[in-house]
């Protein structure tokens, strides 16, 4: 699925709800899964550049989770994917021994609130040059939304981001 | 709940329905983002049956995990639903669903709104001299601009009680704007509402706070009183350990002025000979009062 990585950018963003956030936190050890890009807003980019499309670009997943929670809006596609992933993974973790079954209970109790600020968007700011090169992986084209790159950082530590709440 | 997942909850066993279940949620999402490679075991041929059945079902003929197709939004993601519902209650059955929630309401992981919310009796004795009423507490709770949950074990507390702090700025039509700070202790999925306090900038130096905890000391700093805590003197008390003098009579608290609020949340442990300070802080009465007053609020406003 994955491909080492030729040079890389200074810096990666990748925009998460605040519910990874807390999963990753209490129950995963404070290692954070992420799937980043090298441009947070692809629209500001010049036209010849690669850009992200959408589903993949930070920015537009930020639009996307900021207005779906401020309209607490019941059929939002962003929302359900997450949510299913949450819960597919929490199972997957339990299976795995990787967490409890009550930690399981806890994820999918997060993951099923009514609370819609539990998938407010955060963005994630990673300078990449803090990181060991082959824990940036690129991801394959045939799995990134797009043309442009993306990355995968499977064991990120909380002391390497920085996180952003932003008006866009 | 869509038909295919019906059948798969009633005729599969749980383990191997959870497996399969979650094997088509994974083929039918982009890509969750959260995790490592999954390595459930499950029957690929009914994964790919069942995944074909519920693409089907919501009519969602030409569909692409990796794109999923802008055209019909809305029926993916009634399936992504279905699948969630499906998964959860199996996960979580409704019987444990207070058990769970009472779990992330101590580790302080449950949301605002999800809380059940209590007024202690020092709330509403205080509620004269604060200036905070039950309604305005309520909304800085369920609805704060920020709020911050302790939990005792981080410190090295373990008995402790798990505090909360929730924060609203108020902007009144008439007067000056302030910061609405409301105390709470957590009892498993219950916030107990123990204080609130009106903080305005103007006076209180909040300047470098960036959390509720720091618009708390800045309280403390501003209106509290010097408290001696067994041998430890200060203004503000956050989960510590305290050493008391074995020798000496044991001084819980002293230095209160003639009227103060105090929050005081302290148990002797080890013999006696340390207290366990959950937190501790008094509010001189007569100094918040009357900043009350300098900002046009009187007590028993």
């Amino acid at each position: 699925m994955l491909t080492a990585s030729p040079p890389l950018p200074p810096v990666l963003y990748s925009t998460n709800p605040l519910i990874k956030l807390h999963v990753q936190q209490r129950y995963r050890g404070d290692v954070h899964f992420v799937w980043c890009s090298e441009y947070f807003n692809a629209k500001l980019l010049p036209r010849y550049e690669m850009a992200a499309p959408p589903s993949s670009d930070p920015a537009a997943i930020y639009r996307t989770l900021r207005d779906d929670v401020a309209r607490c809006d019941r059929h939002s596609l962003k929302i359900a994917a997450l949510k299913a992933g949450i819960i597919a993974r929490a199972g997957e973790w339990e299976r795995d021994g990787a967490i409890t079954a009550e930690d399981r209970e806890e994820i999918v109790c997060l993951a099923e609130s009514e609370d819609f600020t539990l998938w407010k968007p955060l963005l994630y700011v990673i300078p990449r040059t803090a990181l060991e090169p082959n824990r940036v992986q690129r991801v394959r084209p045939a799995d990134r939304a797009g043309t442009a790159r993306e990355w995968v950082i499977q064991d990120l530590r909380r002391p390497e981001f920085d996180i952003l709440e932003i008006d866009l | 709940m869509s038909l295919p997942l019906a059948r798969i909850l009633q005729e599969t066993p749980p383990d191997k329905a959870a497996r399969l279940l979650a094997g088509v949620t994974r083929s039918v999402l982009p890509d969750p983002g959260i995790g490592s490679a999954p390595h459930d075991a499950v029957d690929v041929g009914l994964q790919a049956e069942v995944t074909r059945k519920l693409l089907a079902h919501f009519r969602i003929p030409d569909f692409d995990p990796g794109h999923p197709t802008p055209e019909n939004p809305r029926q993916v993601a009634r399936m992504y639903k279905a699948l969630a519902d499906a998964m959860a209650s199996q996960a979580l059955p409704r019987s444990r669903v207070a058990a769970a929630k009472a779990r992330l309401g101590e580790k302080g992981l449950l949301p605002p709104s999800d809380f059940r919310i209590a007024f202690s009796e020092q709330f509403d004795q205080a509620r004269d001299d604060s200036a905070v009423s039950r309604s305005s507490a309520l909304k800085a709770i369920t609805k704060p601009d920020q709020h911050e949950h302790f939990v005792p074990q981080s410190y090295g507390v373990d008995e402790a009680d798990p505090i909360s702090l929730f924060v609203r700025f108020q902007h009144p039509t008439r007067g000056v704007p302030y910061i609405l700070l409301i105390m709470c202790v957590r009892r498993r999925d219950v916030l107990q509402v123990m204080q609130g306090w009106r903080v305005y900038p103007d006076e209180v130096d909040v300047a470098d706070a960036r959390k509720p905890l720091d618009i708390l000391r800045a309280l403390t700093d501003a209106y509290g009183d010097d408290l001696t805590v067994g041998s430890k003197r200060g203004k503000f008390f956050l989960y510590e350990r305290v050493p008391v003098d074995p020798v000496r009579e044991t001084t819980f608290i002293s230095g209160l002025s003639p009227r103060f609020l105090a929050s005081f949340f302290i148990r002797p442990s080890d013999n006696g000979t340390l207290l366990e300070v959950s937190m501790a802080f008094a509010i001189d009465l007569d100094k918040y009062t009357a900043a009350l007053g300098r900002h046009g609020v009187w007590s028993g406003d």
